[in-house]
């Protein structure tokens, strides 16, 4: 198959599942999973919309973000600063998170009856 | 009109003496108002001492401890008792005190009192551990629930504690600081031992007599380290799949020193745990990475949807990152033939 006379060229792509890719895909479509913390993580915009897409599938409803944001600096006290994560971004989440939440409830309540 | 508003007036007041207790939950400020609740024949289910009581004060609410049935569940100490150094003992006189009742009705006690750092040391703790045992040997008690925080414990003192939870299967929750442990001296004693001690605890979760449901070890700072290695996490991962049905709450702060193997045998150790209840892990400043086995069985574990698995804090992961739509490499062979 291969030329003994010349040099031959292959490349290949490995694709690596990264930390929060797998996390995300984790919980995709899950019912279990209710809140999720990655507080200080190194998390940016384009992670955060990773996990959003997972959120929309599953039952979160706290998924809490901040990179160089809250940090715990002595007991029930936070110190904040800006947010890595587009706030729109946030925003979405939380609205993701109210509906699980509602959802959730329903669920529960229907499972009760 | 002025006689209908002095006779209102003194219904008031005759209405206020008519009931002397504070009401309940009560944050005591001064010995007369802790006194009032542990003498009194209204059951009150909350007291904290939030006060710096004298040492005649501790004497007298030491005696009303000792035949207490007013106060239905929890007994605090804020951190407003601030214990002065190691020659101080009234944080213990009281616990021996409630040793002391013939029937305890607290089942909660918080010990949040402060220690002056630079005036107390380890046998502080010691007495305080040692006045602890005595209580929890006590047949008549029933405490549930135990909260130590500003009171850091040494090594020694975890081992204590492993003991305790042997001894005591009453107790549901047990909250402590543990005094932090150099984060990069892994190969030190200290690290070692403190593992070993950890090691200890986390095994009498497995054991069928313990029902504890909430742990939560976090160090004495926020960036401190709490000294887990291999040995804890194979108890804990093995703890959790032979004695699933109790744990429901496993808070673990400051847990650098935990690598790939160790959060594989405790992701591995709840996915495993059969009909498990635990539903609420909190691992803190750990090193789970991309593409390690950690993430992969953290991966598993979410997928499993077991049912019970309902809250996951990772805050602070140090190499948990993200890097767009996976990272890629190139692998170039070149192969020659000639």
């Amino acid at each position: 198959m291969f030329n003994r006379s010349c040099w031959s060229l292959f490349v290949v792509f490995l694709f690596f599942p990264t930390g929060v890719r797998r996390i995300a895909k984790g919980f995709y479509r899950t019912r279990t999973l209710k809140h999720l913390s990655l507080l200080n993580v190194k998390i940016k915009t384009d992670a955060a919309s990773v996990l959003l897409d997972s959120m929309t599938q599953s039952s979160i409803e706290t998924l809490l973000l901040r990179h160089d944001g809250l940090r715990l600096v002595e007991t029930y006290k936070y110190y904040q600063s800006i947010p890595n994560i587009d706030a729109k971004l946030l925003a979405q989440i939380d609205l993701v998170g109210k509906r699980n939440k509602m959802n959730n409830e329903r669920r529960d309540s229907m499972a009760e009856l | 009109m002025h006689r209908l508003l002095l006779l209102a007036l003194l219904g008031t007041t005759v209405c206020a003496t008519a009931h002397p207790v504070p009401a309940c939950p009560y944050h005591a400020k001064d010995e007369t108002s802790a006194l009032a609740i542990l003498t009194s024949t209204t059951k009150c289910s909350f007291l904290s001492i939030s006060f710096n009581p004298t040492e005649s004060t501790i004497e007298n609410i030491a005696r009303a401890l000792k035949t207490t049935t007013s106060l239905t569940k929890s007994f605090y100490l804020s951190p407003d008792f601030v214990v002065a150094n190691d020659h101080d003992h009234r944080a213990t006189t009281l616990i021996r005190a409630m040793a002391e009742h013939p029937a305890l009705p607290i089942t909660q006690l918080g010990l949040w009192f402060e220690s002056k750092a630079s005036t107390t040391t380890r046998s502080s703790t010691d007495a305080l551990m040692a006045s602890l045992q005595t209580l929890l040997a006590t047949t008549t008690v029933r405490i549930k629930g135990i909260s130590i925080q500003n009171q850091a414990m040494d090594t020694s003192h975890v081992r204590v504690w492993a003991h305790i939870l042997q001894q005591y299967s009453k107790l549901r929750t047990l909250s402590l600081h543990l005094r932090s442990i150099e984060t990069n001296a892994t190969d030190s004693a200290a690290f070692q031992d403190r593992d070993a001690a950890i090691s200890l605890l986390c095994e009498t979760l497995g054991e069928k007599t313990t029902r504890l449901k909430s742990l939560t070890l976090e160090p004495d700072s926020v960036t401190g380290s709490l000294g887990v290695g291999p040995l804890s996490s194979q108890s804990l991962g093995h703890s959790l799949t032979t004695n699933p049905g109790t744990l429901v709450n496993l808070d673990l702060k400051g847990v650098f020193s935990w690598h790939s193997d160790d959060l594989t045998n405790i992701f591995n150790g709840i996915q495993h745990s059969g009909r498990g209840v635990l539903s609420r892990l909190v691992l803190t400043n750990t090193t789970l990475a991309s593409n390690t086995e950690a993430i992969e069985s953290l991966h598993r574990l979410l997928r499993s949807d077991n049912g019970f698995f309902s809250n996951l804090i990772l805050d602070d992961a140090s190499k948990l990152s993200y890097a767009g739509k996976g990272s890629f490499c190139f692998i170039v062979l070149l192969y020659c033939c000639s």
